[in-house]
């Protein structure tokens, strides 16, 4: 794994380490002592090098030089190994509300019928956005917190990516995530799932607008709507 | 051979509710409405839902450190232990094809489910067990009498009336056999009380008029409907009535001939039986007319390359090797009922459908569905509601996750409805007999911890 730095700035809010298991407080704490803030993640533009991972202005920092070549797939592991760590379901549906406030506001010029993500029991806008460099970048909004904490942690992982490496990640690596749905079962409420294939659908479309030439088959047909295959559903 | 006891059920007169004029949403003061008390619920005495708890193994668990308090009961049910045990033993010691066998376990097994259909027959109060067809469930029913009855009795211009209330399973099959027949699909709305407007409904009924598609209990509003006024008003026109009693079966007791329904449908899981086996009432003259819906064994009369002949009904509708153990544990989930009695199953309900209400609107910001209970309207003991500001979802999810609370969020196979009332999905608790009035604390506790929970984050 890429060797991390972390800086801290003051902050009035604990600090959330990814690596501390039994960081988050319970319900009755929360009421008493959090207030998160919204936090626009959207790096600036030419700025590749830094990510905001929690709403206490704690940065983990990728070295400068390191590519997002081993980015997504690095940050895959970070996320799966993060969540993981947190042993009680109720403890991943707490991180991923904790993610939720973190996720950068939707244009509302973006919520139309063809950014929904189909097959989600919650309503999921995702839009997905090619830069001139061919790095893939995305925005998301849900009605439903933990939905929005699901496309909170898979912008993270893809944001800023290579199409490729987007269109590479698989339901399978991200199968610990599977917040409120027991083991790996396949159901309709599976949002992240729908997710993510909703945001490797969508860049394989940018790419063949952009008629880039992948160096990795698709999984699955470009343009597919509604997901009812056996493939990681 | 096993001997079996078909219970024959008295017919009970129906409580129509007449509609009174009220906001449907919880207003401070809600007045606090019981039904009469009946003996099993009298203070002091044990309730129907503790003493019947222990019946029920599923129940006593924990999920996620909590213990399970299960309140989605409209989604499916639970199996008392003489129903896993009539399972068993079917696969254990009698488990044959039915009604071509002449050694011992097929003629057993043949008896048994014959048998079934006999009880589930008497439940309802059929005329003959030859108007009980058994299905996969209530939609496959559904789908048997569109493509049967719809596809041979439609023509271009007929009308069918339905509710926008209905069961996607009550909509779907309707809207393809109109396409292919061109008839037309009409929809009656909801009024003031958020329960479908039977004025309207009469008001749609008219000689063009072949069908009424109508729920006996509504799986999100909680209302029942005046079936047997439907049917007098649908019969001045030659029209037929599918009822969906998948929600009233359960709870209530229901006789087919005392409501004169042309079609009735329900689903054995949802009435303490196992999945995979429903059931179609059909009067004998209507499914007489019928051809068959599937083709396959059983169903024939004679094979010959370039043509059969079929079978009366109702085997004519039961094509292949049918789910035999499940309806014969179907017939145990209708013996099991029947010796608590419906009546009184649907008295407790009631006393906690009102207490569920009443605990409900205590909680800030939230929005219940479907009628407000009183002297006149009845709910069934079912909820569906939302929280202001919190998804469905997240409010089930967490107290799933938090409390091994379990109740259902999303449309409830209601999206017309849902659209109707302006929402994407809502929340849903329901209960059944063997729930307590503790278990309705617990999620009201659980619920209240869960709305602070989320609104801290706001």
């Amino acid at each position: 794994m890429t060797p991390l730095s972390i800086t801290t700035t003051p902050s009035t809010l604990p600090l959330l380490c990814i690596f501390d298991k039994h960081y988050f407080p319970t319900a009755q704490d929360v009421r008493l002592n959090l207030k998160l803030p919204r936090l626009n993640i959207k790096p600036k533009s030419g700025s590749r090098n830094f990510l905001v991972v929690s709403s206490c202005s704690t940065k983990v920092q990728t070295p400068p030089g390191a590519t997002y070549k081993q980015g997504v797939s690095d940050k895959v592991k970070l996320l799966v190994s993060e969540f993981k760590s947190l042993t009680e379901p109720i403890d991943r549906v707490k991180r991923l509300l904790y993610y939720a406030a973190m996720l950068a506001p939707f244009d509302e010029s973006a919520r139309l019928p063809e950014n929904r993500v189909k097959g989600c029991a919650t309503q999921v806008w995702l839009d997905a956005r090619i830069d001139k460099n061919g790095k893939v970048w995305f925005r998301a909004d849900s009605d439903s917190e933990i939905s929005k904490g699901f496309c909170s942690c898979l912008i993270w992982v893809m944001d800023g990516a290579d199409p490729e490496e987007v269109i590479g990640v698989t339901a399978e690596e991200l199968a610990e995530l599977n917040v409120g749905v027991h083991g790996k079962v396949q159901s309709r409420v599976n949002t992240w799932q729908n997710v993510l294939i909703s945001m490797r659908d969508r860049t394989a479309a940018l790419v063949a607008e952009r008629h880039v030439k992948l160096t990795h088959p698709l999984r699955r047909p470009p343009f597919s709507s509604v997901l009812v295959s056996s493939d990681g559903i | 051979m096993m001997e079996g006891v078909v219970v024959k059920l008295p017919s009970f007169p129906f409580l129509y509710p007449t509609v009174s004029p009220s906001s449907p949403n919880c207003r401070l003061g809600f007045r606090r409405f019981s039904a009469p008390l009946s003996a099993a619920v009298k203070e002091g005495s044990v309730s129907l839902g503790h003493s019947t708890r222990p019946d029920f193994p599923i129940l006593h668990q924990k999920v996620n450190g909590s213990n399970l308090v299960y309140l989605d009961n409209a989604a499916t049910s639970q199996k008392p232990t003489a129903v896993l045990k009539a399972l068993q033993d079917y696969y254990e010691t009698y488990n044959s094809n039915v009604h071509r066998g002449i050694h011992y376990l097929s003629a057993k097994a043949t008896d048994e489910y014959e048998l079934a259909r006999k009880k589930v027959a008497a439940f309802i109060n059929a005329s003959d067990s030859t108007e009980i067809v058994f299905t996969r469930n209530a939609t496959e029913a559904i789908n048997l009498v569109a493509y049967s009855w719809g596809l041979s009795n439609l023509r271009p211009g007929n009308e069918i009336i339905l509710s926008i209330a209905e069961h996607h399973s009550a909509i779907v099959p309707w809207q393809i056999v109109a396409k292919i027949t061109g008839a037309i699909l009409r929809f009656v709305s909801l009024d003031e009380n958020e329960v479908p407007d039977v004025e309207e409904l009469r008001g749609m009924i008219s000689e063009r008029t072949k069908l009424v598609v109508v729920h006996h209990v509504s799986n999100v509003l909680g209302s029942v409907l005046p079936i047997e006024d439907i049917v007098i008003w649908a019969h001045a026109v030659g029209a037929k009535v599918l009822v969906d009693a998948c929600q009233s079966v359960p709870h209530m007791v229901v006789d087919v001939q005392g409501l004169d329904a042309d079609f009735l449908v329900a689903s054995s899981h949802k009435m303490c039986g196992p999945t995979g086996v429903g059931f179609l009432f059909g009067k004998s003259n209507l499914l007489l007319d019928m051809p068959p819906f599937l083709g396959g064994g059983e169903m024939i009369s004679d094979v010959f390359l370039d043509h059969s002949t079929y079978a009366e009904p109702p085997s004519r509708f039961e094509a292949g090797t049918p789910a035999i153990g499940e309806a014969i544990g179907l017939g145990a989930a209708i013996d099991y009922l029947s010796g608590i009695g419906m009546q009184k199953i649907h008295d407790y309900e009631m006393e906690l459908a009102n207490y569920l209400y009443e605990k409900l609107c205590s909680v800030p910001n939230i929005r219940i569905y479907g009628p407000k209970p009183s002297d006149n309207i009845h709910r069934a003991a079912l909820c569906s509601f939302n929280v202001e500001n919190i998804h469905p979802t997240d409010l089930a999810t967490f107290l799933d996750q938090q409390h091994g609370v379990a109740i259902r969020s999303g449309h409830h196979c209601a999206q017309p409805l849902h659209r109707h009332l302006g929402v994407n999905a809502s929340a849903r608790a329901s209960l059944h007999f063997y729930n307590t009035r503790e278990d309705v604390d617990e999620f009201i506790r659980s619920l209240d911890d869960t709305v602070s929970f989320f609104n801290s984050f706001k």
